[in-house]
């Protein structure tokens, strides 16, 4: 009896071991990653003075920055998510800068990433557009899924979704 | 995403190791009569039933994996094997609800290294196998309490009733013990890895059938399992 006893307790111990929970290792924040690319090299091109906001949003994701990608947040409650790049104007003797439209439509739904971690609003890319595109920039999806990014990877390796040559 | 491999697996497979081998030891002497085995080919098909996962499903929230399997004993060395199994889940949390059910098979076979000379008195084996797995998971996700903060806004959101085909590779190391005439005990560690979605989704299940939960370089799994012999 004693020693069927131990085998039961032996057992069950290793069975609680295998069940302890983990941490969670990756950010819930999804966001759209738009990389700017050379058009002849397609290798990473810096594009200087650039201020992004939402539309009827005003606070601002990028503040006159000079950046080789960007990060931006998706609309959760809608299928479409609209941006306005704002960047020194093209146009001779005009003095107000010019700004694009940035048009994208996706599908949200929420994902269930882990226990330990809980949910977090993923993203399907459906198309992106240029509107008033002043600067004549060429724009393609290259990954249809917005998803959470694992947080040991750095800023400079995070995969993009959308390429911008110019 | 990576998994640190931590010390609580080792520790447990070895009370589950030990646990089976102190009581193979205690089990009656079967009969003694001497048959030459080497030369036969087919020596039995066992099945197995596994006692474990079904038993962990009241510390794993509700989730729930059963599974049983078949194989054949050729020449007490090579066994090939099959396994089916379902797992379905229903978890609730404040801030979430999850379903899903799905079911699974592996094919496969085990190397038996020990214990094959003609004259043995037991059937034990200790074996290295390895098994293709293949799961199908259904699953929705409903009330889940998100926001956004840049756009002002939150809600309770659902995903309801989506699929994956998903595929992996597993190796498996363990061992079966005769316990009295034809009847088995055994324990076994999963290794499972290379999993691949047959389909490309942005969305994917939590947990898979029969491989665990997703976005796991490397998976664990364990077996304990009770035998016949046919």
């Amino acid at each position: 009896m004693r020693k069927t006893l131990i085998y039961i307790t032996l057992i069950f111990l290793g069975a609680i071991c295998f069940s302890c929970a983990s941490e969670c290792y990756v950010s819930k924040e999804t966001k759209l990653g738009i990389s700017f690319l050379d058009s002849t090299t397609y290798k990473a091109k810096k594009i200087s003075n650039l201020k992004v906001m939402g539309v009827l949003n005003d606070s601002i994701l990028y503040n006159n920055a000079t950046v080789s990608a960007i990060y931006l947040p998706l609309r959760s409650n809608d299928t479409n998510t609209n941006y306005r790049l704002i960047l020194p104007t093209k146009t001779e003797g005009k003095e107000t800068p010019d700004t694009i439209f940035l048009h994208i439509d996706h599908t949200p739904k929420p994902q269930l990433i882990s226990e330990e971690c809980g949910c977090a609003m993923f993203h399907e890319l459906h198309d992106a557009k240029l509107v008033n595109n002043t600067y004549n920039f060429k724009i393609q999806v290259t990954n249809q899924n917005v998803q959470i990014s694992d947080l040991t990877v750095s800023k400079d390796d995070k995969e993009t979704n959308i390429k911008i040559l110019h | 995403m990576t998994k640190k491999l931590t010390l609580k697996y080792y520790i447990s497979i070895i009370f589950c190791f030990l646990s089976a081998t102190l009581y193979a030891e205690e089990t009656l002497v079967p009969d003694s009569t001497f048959i030459d085995r080497r030369k036969e080919v087919y020596q039995g098909t066992y099945l197995n039933l596994d006692i474990f996962n079904p038993i962990a499903t009241a510390w794993r929230d509700g989730r729930f994996e059963g599974s049983l399997s078949l194989d054949v004993d050729l020449w007490h060395r090579l066994f090939p094997a099959v396994e089916v199994g379902v797992m379905t889940a229903d978890i609730k949390e404040e801030t979430y609800k999850y379903e899903t059910i799905g079911c699974f098979a592996k094919l496969g076979a085990n190397y038996n290294f020990i214990n094959f000379k003609s004259d043995r008195r037991f059937d034990h084996t200790f074996y290295a196998g390895f098994r293709y797995g293949y799961g199908y998971t259904k699953y929705s996700l409903t009330d889940a309490e998100l926001e956004n903060a840049y756009w002002d806004e939150s809600g309770k959101y659902a995903n309801l009733n989506q699929e994956a085909h998903f595929g992996w590779f597993e190796v498996q190391v363990g061992t079966r013990v005769q316990i009295y005439k034809n009847f088995f005990m055994g324990v076994a560690l999963q290794i499972k890895t290379f999993g691949h979605f047959y389909d490309k989704s942005p969305w994917f299940p939590t947990y898979i059938s029969g491989y665990g939960k997703y976005g796991e370089d490397v998976n664990f799994g364990l077996n304990y399992s009770l035998s016949y012999r046919f």
